[in-house]
């Protein structure tokens, strides 16, 4: 954090190349938690260039209350839920018919190579829906911090740790489904 | 959940970024040059607009205080003719001033948004 705002200061002071700094350490996680909302690469890709670009011009009104990467990740967040609603592409209403039957608590999933892991868990988000990737994505990025998570959506709290359990038990669900049509594939 | 699996998902997750395939810090800086640069130029105008119009003001007060006679330009015209061009020259460079400064200040303020 200490970081961040360092480098923060010298953009105010007029050296716009510090900004590439920022750019390089946030650019990924802002790629992922927009893809995660609107699952398409390139509507993400200008999405994290918008939110950047807002960034830069608001960088005046930062006043450091929340860290430079929470403050990042809500205006990513919300122009991928703008662009999300005007696309229209919103698959809530599918994904919530989901139901929490034959969900087990605990999952045991077999051990499995970090890439493989990495490939069938990107996969499982993006089958969630945009609110409940969102939610796991901003979860474990924040280190597991409900109330960064909820600084970051506008969502309260309940609303929260609804989304968040539900976005759990679907991506358990998901994950035994992709790995019942591997071992069958 | 990261005691739900022996891979622990939270790992996983955190470790697992979608990756940038163009280059966009590239582009973004493109961006924020341009932003910058025209905040910059619109600075300049504005300090430039402050000292022509500062010193423009200046040399008029000064010229009002040199006693007509050593202005041959003057020297042929009645006092009340030379307050009336005075008059309306003031007036005028007060009105550029207002106006250059208010243009001035909203584009700034349009780039800053």
């Amino acid at each position: 954090m200490m970081d961040d705002l360092f480098y923060v200061e010298r953009i105010r002071a007029g050296e716009d190349e510090a900004f590439r700094f920022l750019i390089r350490k946030y650019q990924d996680y802002s790629f992922s938690i927009a893809i995660s909302v609107l699952k398409d690469d390139f509507m993400a890709q200008e999405v994290v260039q918008d939110a950047f670009v807002k960034v830069y011009r608001n960088l005046h009104s930062f006043q450091g209350k929340s860290s430079f990467s929470t403050w990042l990740f809500r205006i990513v967040t919300n122009e991928a839920l703008m662009r999300l609603r005007k696309t229209k592409q919103d698959r809530l209403e599918f994904y919530d018919s989901f139901t929490d039957e034959d969900v087990p608590v605990q999952l045991e999933l077999p051990a499995m190579q970090d890439e493989e892991w990495e490939r069938l868990l990107n996969r499982a988000l993006q089958e969630l829906s945009p609110n409940e990737s969102l939610a796991i994505r901003l979860f474990y990025l924040e280190e597991e911090n409900v109330k960064k998570v909820r600084e970051i959506t506008g969502w309260t709290d309940t609303n929260t740790k609804t989304i968040l359990h539900r976005a759990r038990k679907n991506l358990k669900r998901v994950l035994l489904a992709l790995l019942k049509k591997e071992e069958h594939g | 959940m990261d005691n739900d699996t022996p891979n622990s998902i939270g790992k996983v997750i955190r470790n697992t970024n979608w990756q940038l395939s163009s280059d966009l810090e590239n582009q973004i800086m493109k961006e924020v040059n341009f932003i910058s640069s025209r905040r910059k130029q619109i600075k300049r105008d504005r300090t430039a607009t402050l000292w022509v119009f500062s010193f423009a003001m200046l040399f008029g007060l000064i010229l009002n205080f040199i006693p007509e006679k050593y202005i041959p330009v003057f020297a042929e015209l009645s006092s009340d003719t030379i307050r009336l061009v005075f008059q309306f020259a003031w007036i005028l460079l007060l009105l550029l001033f207002l106006d250059s400064y208010v243009v001035a200040r909203r584009s700034y303020r349009a780039s800053v948004r």
